[in-house]
């Protein structure tokens, strides 16, 4: 990295931290600590909302998985429009006539405060647990590809949010995650505008889709409806709705960001600008990593992606055969070039027979390259029985390195760190509410000082801040219980989504059978986890669903008091 | 917390920024779908 990109890198930075705790500075009442004091207005809300879900993985594996599998991951956002409809409509009014702090507190108010307490533990739980992995997940790409030691880049990631967290509080992370959000808005359109410049002069932007096309990485709809298919339009509207009704409505990192608000119309116009804002926003970065792969048609890539672990591999016994193999992989680029100028110039041609059969050899010769590249990934799992083989997550952020001006290259670095920053902070500082008002206030202290209780959540947002640092270092001892971890939030989410539901919706139905409900679509969810193939996206509609035929049968079923 | 202001929305109808919302996201399914057709 040059020193052009490292002063870039630290004095973006340094200028957002240090703007966020001016700017939250005297924060001494919970109102003020935990809420912001209410002063957000709708772009802030909007924004903080956009920048707490979008997390270093976002801006590092959502191009490489472009690059791989093409724009079909779009439709798992075609729900969140629509979840945020029902939000302001259902959720939003509740939430601000009572004047909560956490969205758990609504549900002693309707419920008792066994079901407020199950939940909000829930939420902890796994919450608690991801916020190690928002760090470690973009720490252990980071490190590999820059030469930095794994345990700083967590620390340095972990140690600067916990530090504005701290002092801040809710105003710190809105504000910080709204500078955050631009830089990383238009950091991803400056790398979009620069990447496409790169292609060669005769290559046209209408051109490189039409490259892309056949190669199959603009698949961005699938119609059919299998369910095990990942993602397909019905579970991404279906899907994707009920788990944005939950992440958005029930979990606590987000519910916050719009208790923040000035006023309910300003929290509702956020919510709907995130409605808006988001599909375009993840279309951008797909593009982005079409355009990587793309650009790599004219390139040669490297055969394996994750650079480290490859040079690695070439220490062992492997390493003739991993060269043969790169010999290969560069001999059928040069072959799949020759075919995309044929295809090009049958386009400048408009010669159709002659497009015809000009893409289907240049697919015949991308599945011969996809070949060679999936030799030397069996041949490195042969060679390091422990390494990784998946490199998707390493495509960008390689080409990044490799291709990006000086300059350039810290900027992008600065999204990256940002991603990572605006997503742990909106996780701490949910946490540590969550901690303070639906436990410490509730069962430990009842009766405390509001300085008390200020200075309780200061301490809990440092703790939590340093049980995900420290389980962020030692997550590589952890692979399986990481895989564990991305699983867990939509174990969840259906059944506290099915519980906030019963909340808003049935008077009838009381705490105690939403409480045995919510245990027992729970093992439901599990046993679907556990016994099918069924897509994760479905467990959201399917915890959601058992939560409220099961409350309404125990309803029924139990002995009114 | 200051006052809350009344919950109306500005210059639309909220039914109309909900409106705007749904048809946004109609016309991005039409646009991905048609992405996908023409580029099969």
């Amino acid at each position: 990295m040059s020193a052009l990109d490292w002063v870039v890198l630290l004095g973006t930075l340094a200028v957002i931290v240090g703007y966020g705790i001016w700017k939250a500075r005297g924060q001494q009442d919970m109102a003020r600590y935990l809420r912001g004091g209410n002063q957000d207005k709708w772009h802030t809300i909007g924004l903080s909302v956009m920048a707490t879900q979008a997390s270093a993985v976002t801006f590092l594996s959502t191009p490489g998985q472009a690059y791989q599998d093409g724009m079909r991951f779009i439709q798992f956002y075609f729900g969140l429009p629509l979840a945020m409809i029902a939000l302001s409509i259902l959720f939003l009014p509740r939430y601000f006539s009572l004047r909560v702090f956490t969205a758990y507190e609504f549900l002693e108010s309707r419920f008792d405060r066994k079901t407020r307490q199950l939940t909000a533990f829930l939420f902890l739980l796994q919450r608690g647990l991801s916020a190690g992995i928002t760090i470690y997940a973009p720490a252990i790409i980071l490190s590999s590809v820059l030469g930095w030691s794994l345990r700083l880049t967590c620390l340095c990631i972990g140690g600067v949010v916990i530090v504005y967290t701290v002092i801040g509080g809710a105003r710190a992370v809105s504000q910080t995650q709204k500078q955050q959000m631009v830089v990383m808005l238009g950091g991803m359109v400056v790398a979009f505008i620069v990447i496409v410049a790169r292609l060669p002069r005769e290559v046209s932007l209408g051109k490189a889709l039409h490259i892309a096309g056949t190669l199959g990485r603009l698949n961005a709809v699938d119609l059919s409806f299998d369910p095990s298919a990942r993602y397909t339009l019905w579970s991404g509207l279906l899907g994707g709705f009920f788990l944005s009704m939950a992440y958005f409505g029930t979990d606590q990192s987000q519910v916050q960001r719009y208790l923040g608000a000035r006023s309910s119309t300003e929290s509702r116009l956020g919510l709907l600008f995130n409605g808006l804002v988001k599909i375009p926003m993840q279309s951008l970065i797909l593009f982005v990593g079409v355009m990587v792969f793309v650009f790599y048609q004219f390139n040669v890539p490297p055969i394996f992606f994750n650079q480290s672990e490859l040079t690695r591999a070439k220490q062992t016994a492997f390493a003739g055969k991993l060269e043969a193999l790169e010999r290969a992989h560069a001999a059928a680029f040069e072959h799949k070039q020759s075919e995309i100028w044929q295809l090009d110039s049958a386009l400048e041609r408009h010669d159709a027979a002659g497009i015809a059969s000009s893409e289907r050899r240049v697919q015949t010769a991308e599945f011969a390259s996809a070949a060679i590249r999936d030799e030397a990934k069996q041949t490195i799992a042969q060679a390091l029985p422990d390494a990784n083989t998946k490199d998707a997550d390493y495509i960008f952020l390689s080409f990044v390195m490799r291709n990006l001006p000086r300059g350039l290259v810290g900027l992008l670095l600065v999204v990256i760190f940002c991603a990572a920053m605006s997503a742990v902070a909106g996780e701490l500082s949910a946490l540590a509410s969550t901690t303070v008002v639906d436990f410490y206030r509730c069962s430990v202290r009842k009766d405390a000082s509001d300085a008390h209780y200020v200075r309780a959540a200061k301490w809990f947002t440092a703790g939590w801040g340093v049980l995900a640092v420290l389980f962020a270092t030692f997550a590589s001892l952890l692979d399986n219980l990481i895989q564990a971890v991305n699983i867990l939030g939509s174990l969840f989410y259906g059944t506290i989504l099915g519980i906030f539901l019963m909340a808003f919706s049935h008077r009838v139905v009381r705490g105690t059978a939403v409480f045995l409900a919510a245990i027992a679509a729970e093992a439901v969810v599990v046993g679907v986890f556990l016994g099918t193939s069924v897509s994760f996206l479905w467990y959201n509609v399917i915890g959601c669903v058992c939560v409220v035929l099961f409350a309404g049968v125990l309803q029924a079923a139990l002995p009114r008091k | 917390m200051p006052d809350e202001m009344p919950d109306s929305a500005p210059l639309l109808s909220w039914k109309a920024l909900y409106l705007i919302v749904a048809i946004a996201l109609a016309l991005e399914i039409v646009a991905f779908s048609a992405l996908t057709w023409i580029y099969r």
